[in-house]
Parts: structure tokens; sequence; C-alpha cells
């Protein structure tokens, strides 16, 4: 029985797509964002 | 919503409040942004980084209301990518990061090769035992050892050079190793420098 005793080629261009964790994490961000203007200024809350 | 939105329209929708707006914006593009991240970082982890910095730069601007590039959505989005691409790597010419993996020790970059004479000697010493040791090895597993270790061959080389299989030769390399290690105790040898 042959055996392969290479290593496999570990590197593959396959991840090509954020974790959706992250996206999660944006989204929610975005939701909790809130930017208020006053006399010119911007100030901006994240709520958790 | 979705698809038949235009970008432009997403993004209007979403300044004015319109959170799904986002996630269909983002949901359209993830790929070909974190491709481009990835294709120049070549690490995915970093790549999540940028990805996540740039959708916070995209949507703090949006919120701010200083988003001006109407129709250009994508392209925005790809500069910001691209700039935080190379602050990144700015970032880490400035301050070099090595991190392991299995194959990669950090430690064999940043340790001190060069040994000073008293290390210089106990290696010599350690290598003359290791040595000695190995001529007391049954001639099969010390070949199989000699070709292995001090010539690097392969095990493939190492079955065509003495005849026997692969497996007969990692055999005889285990076997090797595991007479060496009870010739080490059986003669309470330290090998260490």
């Amino acid at each position: 029985m042959a055996k392969i005793y290479s290593k496999e080629e570990s590197f593959q261009m396959e991840c090509v797509a954020p974790k959706k964790e992250t996206i999660s994490l944006l989204l929610s961000y975005s939701k909790a964002l809130r930017i208020v203007e006053h006399k010119n200024i911007q100030f901006k809350s994240v709520l958790n | 919503m979705g698809n038949l939105q235009q970008d432009s329209e997403l993004v209007k929708e979403y300044i004015k409040g319109n959170e799904y707006a986002l996630e269909v914006l983002i949901d359209r593009h993830n790929q070909r942004v974190f491709s481009f991240i990835f294709s120049k970082v070549m690490d995915k982890d970093v790549a999540d980084d940028i990805f996540q910095d740039t959708f916070i730069k995209v949507i703090n601007t949006l919120k701010k209301g200083k988003y001006n590039e109407e129709g250009k959505f994508l392209p925005w989005v790809m500069r910001i990518a691209h700039n935080l691409v190379i602050d990144h790597f700015r970032r880490n010419k400035r301050m070099p990061k090595f991190e392991g993996s299995d194959d990669f020790n950090i430690f064999s970059v940043i340790g001190d090769s060069s040994l000073n004479v008293e290390n210089q000697i106990i290696k010599d010493q350690v290598d003359t035992d290791v040595r000695k040791l190995i001529d007391e090895l049954p001639d099969d597993q010390r070949e199989v050892l000699i070709m292995r270790i001090y010539k690097n061959m392969s095990f493939k080389e190492i079955s065509e050079t003495t005849g026997v299989s692969i497996n007969t030769a990692l055999g005889r390399m285990r076997y090797a190793l595991i007479n060496l290690r009870k010739l080490i105790e059986k003669n309470n040898i330290v090998l260490v420098n």
C-alpha cells in the first residue's frame, strides 16, 4: 500500500469571506452607533 | 430590497436610518473586499481585522453624513481597504511581527545563533557524545539514522539506497531513537547545551 509522505499544500485561496462574527459585529456596531451634532461639533456614542 | 437596489440607493437608505441597507451592502460586497485584503496580507486573521476596520470607517463616515461619492460605493470602500492595508504594512515595517506556527519557531529568529566559547565547547562535547552513542546502535538502525539526520535524506531516498521499504526504514529510525534514549538513560548522560 503506497503512502504519501509529502505534506499537503496547506495554503489555499478558498478563504475569500470574512468571519460571520466579524459581519455580525459590524452590524451590531452600526446599530449601536449614534452621532449627535451640537453647535457644529459631532459627538459619537456607542450604546450597548 | 436586496439585489434590485443600487448601492447608491442603499447608501441613502442607510443614512436615513435603515440598518438593513447596510446588511445588504455588506452581504453584496464582503467577498470582494475581503479577497482584495487577503490577496495583499495573505493572513486570514489580519484580513479579518482590516476588513472590520474598513467597514467601521465606512459606517462612521456614512453616519456622520460625510459621504459624498454617490454611485461609487464599492470603489470608495476598496480605497479605504487599500489605505488600511498600506497602514498595516507600514506598522509592521516599523515593528516586524513574527508569529509561531507548527513549522516555525519564533526563537529560531530572535535567538542568538552564535555560540560563545563555552557553549561551543559544550556543543562539541554533546556532538561527540551523540556520535559515540550512535556507534552503539545496531548497523541497520545506525545506517538509517545517519542518512536521515546527518545526510538529510528523505525516507524515500533511504529506502531506495538501502533496498528496504519506506515502512521498514521508518521502523528502523523509530527503534534507533528508542535505543538512543535507552542508552542515554543507562549511561546517565546529560545532553544539553
